[in-house]
């Protein structure tokens, strides 16, 4: 089942529960290889192979990875779809990934209910086309081969105790590489159980089912971490947590301490990562003394990490570092070295013990809730909707990392189409808090809109 | 003086589609329940706790608004 991609079988017995749904509902490892195999059979069959991208339309996170697992023994190309940011947007990302067959729906058999399309084939060598967002412009599409995932799953196993603590709390959509690669692969290849709960969409929920189904190891972002802590120290009952692992925006002091009062059992772990990497980079545990100084990880075995300057671009080489961008040379001979070093788009510094710090992004793009946001493309869909012009600039937040306030030259009647636009094409960490009507945006004398005197209005 | 069903609906505009009734159920991104909460503090003064992110207090605009009254009045 996860030999094609990762070259090995997991431990596990077959008895041994591989997904648990919030329900309590299990799937074993047995049930689980057998509907992959069935499901794989299918695609097969509709012409999956090496360099045939298959788009995943399901909202089941069971389904999901039942078809990701499948796709993956038939050796094509695996592209889940974020169908949150809704239906057109999915569609539009499928049709980018030149999608010859789009998986709609997977039954508890794995029987797959599948579109047949016409496409070009991609990359032979990309087992992963994940869609992120760029510096700008529209999300581009991150080709990530087998190789790159399996040299990435071993090498999270080497620090994040999952064998000790193996059932792991699944609470991020499983488009991300932080979900998918970071925790569902993981687990499995350590023989763990993946508890599903990435439905519930409040904390005390999540909470309470990771108490129930005796949750083990969580892995997420600092926002939703936070609230997990104060449910706890609010008197929640707290699930037996071995770890605790943090990544997608900076781990601050108040939010690790908040855990350790709340966790005091657990090991705790800052992480540094992007997709372009598969995902992780550097990882760092709270007893190094790097980690209370602020640092984002150690670089992990096998990546080498530097950066230009004292104070300069991230750059990463190593297996796990992308083949390149879909359909994006241009895109790619910018964030790849001819020497194969990434070029990350963050900004930060190496400290004297070898740790690496890390200080933001360097360019148009922020984080909200550990998800990178694209300024300019929030912009673009507020222009394509009728706005003249737009502008989005970016507030520090504390429970977010950063809020997004829009300025859009529409008469205040053309809000409402905005409004719709944003719900209709982006997904919610993308959407603005608040979407400002304004008669002309305050520029520079380049004619650019001037973000300092924005920010400054968006304070207010 | 604007009704808490009013500043719900208008913060809301920006994230989801907004249902035709207050009581219809409202199926909220965690990320929005965040949001939400966040803005609820600033426009109207008091802080949210962690456990009251709930279905009871913001599966609907209705709930959301009672439940604003309810913190506003303590």
């Amino acid at each position: 089942m996860l030999s094609a991609l990762l070259g090995v079988e997991g431990p596990a017995e077959p008895d041994a529960e591989a997904l648990v749904r919030e329900s309590g509902e299990v799937v074993t490892y047995g049930a689980l290889a057998r509907v992959v195999a069935r499901a794989a059979g299918q695609l097969r069959g509709a012409g999956a192979c090496p360099g045939v991208s298959v788009a995943l339309a399901l909202a089941d996170p069971v389904g999901l990875l039942i078809s990701a697992l499948a796709v993956w023994e038939a050796g094509a190309v695996c592209v889940p779809l974020d169908l949150r940011a809704g239906a057109a947007a999915a569609e539009e990302i499928a049709a980018r990934a030149h999608a010859r067959l789009v998986v709609r729906g997977c039954g508890a058999d794995g029987e797959l209910q599948l579109e047949l399309r016409n496409g070009p084939a991609i990359d032979p060598r990309a087992a992963l086309l994940l869609f992120t967002a760029g510096s700008s412009g529209k999300p581009k599409g991150v080709l990530l081969s087998a190789a790159g995932l399996r040299a990435n799953v071993m090498a999270i196993l080497g620090y994040l105790p999952i064998g000790d603590h193996p059932r792991t709390a699944l609470t991020l959509p499983l488009a991300y590489s932080y979900a998918l690669v970071g925790q569902a692969l993981t687990t499995l290849r350590a023989g763990g159980a993946l508890l599903i709960l990435s439905e519930l969409g409040y904390p005390a929920l999540q909470l309470a089912s990771m108490a129930r189904l005796r949750a083990s190891g969580l892995s997420s972002v600092p926002a939703a971490l936070r609230l997990l802590a104060r449910l706890v120290a609010e008197g929640a009952e707290p699930p037996p947590l071995g770890y605790l692992a943090s990544a997608g925006a900076p781990l601050d002091a108040p939010t690790a301490g908040a855990l350790r009062t709340a966790f005091p059992r657990a090991r705790l772990f800052n992480q540094y990562g992007l997709t372009e990497a598969s995902p992780r980079v550097a990882a760092i545990e709270d007893r190094d003394p790097a980690f209370a100084k602020g640092a984002a990880g150690r670089a992990l075995p096998g990546l080498t990490v530097w950066t230009e300057g004292a104070q300069g671009d991230i750059f990463v080489k190593g297996p796990s570092v992308m083949l390149g961008y879909l359909d994006d040379p241009e895109a790619t001979a910018h964030a790849l070295s001819a020497e194969g070093a990434l070029r990350t788009g963050d900004v930060g510094f190496v400290d004297e013990s070898g740790a690496l710090h890390v200080r933001g992004r360097g360019d148009g793009v922020v984080k909200v809730a550990g998800e990178r946001v694209s300024l300019d493309e929030i912009a673009e869909v507020l222009r394509a909707a009728g706005a003249r012009d737009a502008a989005v600039v970016a507030l520090p937040d504390q429970a977010l990392g950063a809020r997004l306030i829009a300025f859009a030259e529409v008469p205040e009647a053309g809000l409402a189409a905005l409004r719709r636009a944003v719900r209709e094409q982006l997904g919610p960490a993308k959407r603005p808090a608040q979407i400002v009507a304004v008669h002309s945006l305050p520029r520079l004398p380049s004619g650019k809109a001037d973000l300092v005197q924005l920010r400054a209005l968006a304070a207010l | 003086m604007e009704t808490p069903e009013l500043a719900i609906r208008a913060v809301l505009a920006d994230h989801v589609e907004l249902p035709a009734h207050d009581d219809a159920e409202l199926h909220l991104p965690s990320l929005v329940v965040i949001v939400l909460a966040e803005e609820l503090e600033r426009r109207f003064g008091f802080l949210v706790a962690a456990r009251e992110l709930s279905p009871g207090n913001f599966g609907s605009i209705e709930r959301l608004a009672a439940f604003v009254k309810r913190k506003a009045a303590r």
